[in-house]
């Protein structure tokens, strides 16, 4: 098998631009959880802070925590960014044994808040 | 009193509330005669004899203190199986929930125990509701009580022929793209879709969120009014429940004057496609209409032309996603391969035993629309479509106050007859289908005799949140339609006997 190669870090830094995207995650301290009425809770017993939403059983639907919305507001407005008068939840669709109704919902293609900027001094 | 069984629920209610009769004696004809005649129909999948008398000693305690805590107190009910019961097994029609007893009793369920109702069992239906015979329920199809040898329509075919057969006074149903109009259509018996969000979806367990809304099935528009009463209101547990009351339904369905109603005819719903018995039924109830005063428009839905298309990517591409929750790790069947039991053969040996042959078929539809790079091509467009279809009612009901079409194409077909062609089977719902798409209410209502001697039906839309239109006009038309008849349609159907 040919050997990969590799162009010279120093080569590499002359002659492309740099740009790093972050995937920063925040845990929000919510009373509750993010789509269902249990307490935000760890370390309690397991099986304690579960209910029909949060286990995915059939029928269940979600309810989203509006202050985990004000949240994501307020953090918008930190970095600077737009903030969009009506927002959309996606189901990220894969089979996963922790993931109770084998989807994720989150946001994906109309955020909360977006076009943000947050300068780094140097 | 041996026909108490065929008297509507608003004349029970009454006799509960003068003494005439108790909720234990209701409840124990309606048992006695389910468990005589399920073994024709197959309406229920079970029958809850000791619970429900239960609840109707409580309902009859109720009454006695003068406390009843609505009209319907102490009417006996039963329940579609995709609703969830804490007191009963609740399978929606799919070997994969065989022996599932669910922790949560959905909302529906919540406000017919808040009235006193007993439930007398859950009814039949097609695999998580995914079809218009219940052919496709994993434990059997239910009958048609005017012919057994024909459907009861689908998906909640097993309400429809547990109201038609009379083993249950009134039922709860859902409806998706006609699981509620069609089976109404075909035994003869009334059945609405309210307004999406009139009624809480929490514990209905899903198919197309979007799509899906609870609602009544019973044999005349004033029962399904007041069940309508019943079972709607804000639910803070469902985010599409919508906030204000859209007032008494009971109310609407006591005026029965059409004059002056400005009636719209679909073009695209009158024409091709419908049997002759049906068209010829549908023109007559056009001249009854016209006779008692109402005024009738043609309106134009081009759009509708691929309502169908569009619903079979919404939908499946929806229930895609809400299946997949049917994996063996937290209840339900779990079925182990043989060999090397890791999580993946395990869901996948499952879900290949417990899902039936159209739940698979729109698993995969569903999964390939959804699929990376065909989003926009599919769910996209068909969402377009949808947008498309609502713009065509807008534009509708503001030539009209409600629009009206046959239900169905054609009268109750045999078993067997378009099982094995799909397409056949979805073009049952051409006609119900948009009022799903676009979120406004709909009610199939008796229309007479058709094809076989076998009952039709008419269907009549409204608005989005104008329900109580909608029932006033179908009160109007059923009056038009008994005062020519002389009776309910329902009471042209045959006595099931069991020999």
């Amino acid at each position: 098998m040919a050997k990969a190669e590799l162009m010279d870090f120093d080569e590499a830094i002359e002659k492309y631009e740099v740009v790093i995207g972050l995937e920063v995650h925040v845990e929000l301290n919510t009373n509750t959880k993010m789509f269902c009425g249990c307490a935000n809770e760890f370390g309690d017993q397991p099986n304690t802070n579960v209910c029909p939403v949060c286990l995915g059983l059939p029928g269940a639907l979600p309810v989203v925590n509006g202050k985990a919305v004000e949240y994501s507001i307020a953090i918008g407005l930190a970095l600077n960014c737009s903030i969009a008068s009506d927002g959309r939840f996606a189901r990220k669709n894969y089979f996963y044994p922790d993931l109770s109704k084998n989807f994720q919902t989150s946001q994906y293609d109309e955020p909360i808040a977006f076009e943000g900027q947050l300068e780094v001094p140097s | 009193m041996s026909e108490l069984h065929k008297k509507p629920a608003s004349e029970l209610a009454q006799m509960l509330r003068s003494g005439e009769v108790t909720s234990v004696q209701l409840t124990e004809l309606f048992l006695d005669r389910a468990e005589k005649l399920n073994p024709l129909t197959n309406s229920f999948l079970r029958i809850n004899r000791e619970t429900a008398i239960e609840q109707a000693k409580h309902a009859d305690e109720l009454i006695a203190a003068g406390k009843a805590p609505s009209v319907l107190t102490g009417v006996p009910i039963a329940v579609k199986d995709n609703l969830t019961t804490t007191d009963a097994i609740t399978t929606a029609g799919s070997k994969i929930l065989e022996n599932y007893l669910p922790q949560y009793d959905s909302t529906v369920v919540s406000k017919l125990r808040a009235a006193a109702m007993p439930i007398l069992g859950k009814t039949n239906l097609d695999e998580f509701a995914m079809g218009s015979s219940t052919e496709f329920s994993a434990y059997g199809p239910s009958k048609n009580p005017w012919d057994l040898e024909r459907i009861p329509g689908g998906s909640g075919g097993g309400s429809s022929s547990a109201v038609s057969g009379f083993l249950a006074p009134i039922a709860i149903g859902s409806d998706t793209g006609g699981s509620i109009r069609f089976p109404a259509a075909v035994t003869g018996s009334v059945g609405a879709k309210p307004t999406y969000g009139a009624v809480s979806r929490y514990g209905l367990i899903a198919l197309a969120s979007s799509l899906d809304q609870v609602g009544p099935v019973t044999n005349d528009v004033l029962d399904a009014a007041l069940l309508q009463d019943v079972i709607a209101g804000h639910d803070p547990m469902d985010s599409t429940s919508l906030v204000d009351s859209l007032g008494q339904m009971a109310d609407f369905a006591s005026k029965t004057d059409v004059k002056g109603l400005r009636v719209g005819v679909i073009k695209q719903l009158a024409s091709d496609g419908f049997h002759p018995g049906i068209k010829a039924r549908f023109d007559e109830s056009i001249q009854l209409l016209v006779d008692a005063g109402a005024e009738i428009v043609e309106v134009d839905c081009p759009s509708f032309e691929y309502a169908v298309s569009a619903y079979y990517l919404i939908l499946p591409a929806e229930a895609s996603s809400n299946l997949a929750r049917f994996d063996a790790v937290r209840f339900g069947q779990r079925v182990l391969p043989e060999g090397n039991p890791t999580i993946e053969r395990v869901m996948a040996a499952t879900r290949e035993a417990g899902f039936g042959p159209e739940v698979k078929r729109r698993i995969i539809l569903g999964t390939y629309a959804l699929s990376s790079g065909y989003y926009d091509a599919y769910y996209g467009s068909a969402q377009k479509v949808r947008t498309l279809i609502q713009q065509d009612f807008e534009k509708a009901f503001a030539a009209a106050d409600v629009l009206i079409s046959p239900t169905a194409p054609t009268t109750a077909f045999k078993f067997g007859e378009k099982l094995d062609d799909p397409l056949a089977m979805y073009l049952n719902d051409v006609a119900t289908i948009p009022a799903n798409l676009a979120g406004i209410p709909g009610i199939s209502v008796p229309n007479g005799l058709a094809e076989n001697d076998l009952p039709s039906g008419l269907q009549i839309l409204a608005a989005a949140k104008n329900d109580g239109v909608m029932y006033s006009a179908a009160a109007g038309i059923e009056k038009l339609h008994n005062d020519k008849w002389g009776k309910r349609m329902i009471d042209f159907a045959p006595e099931l006997e069991v020999n």
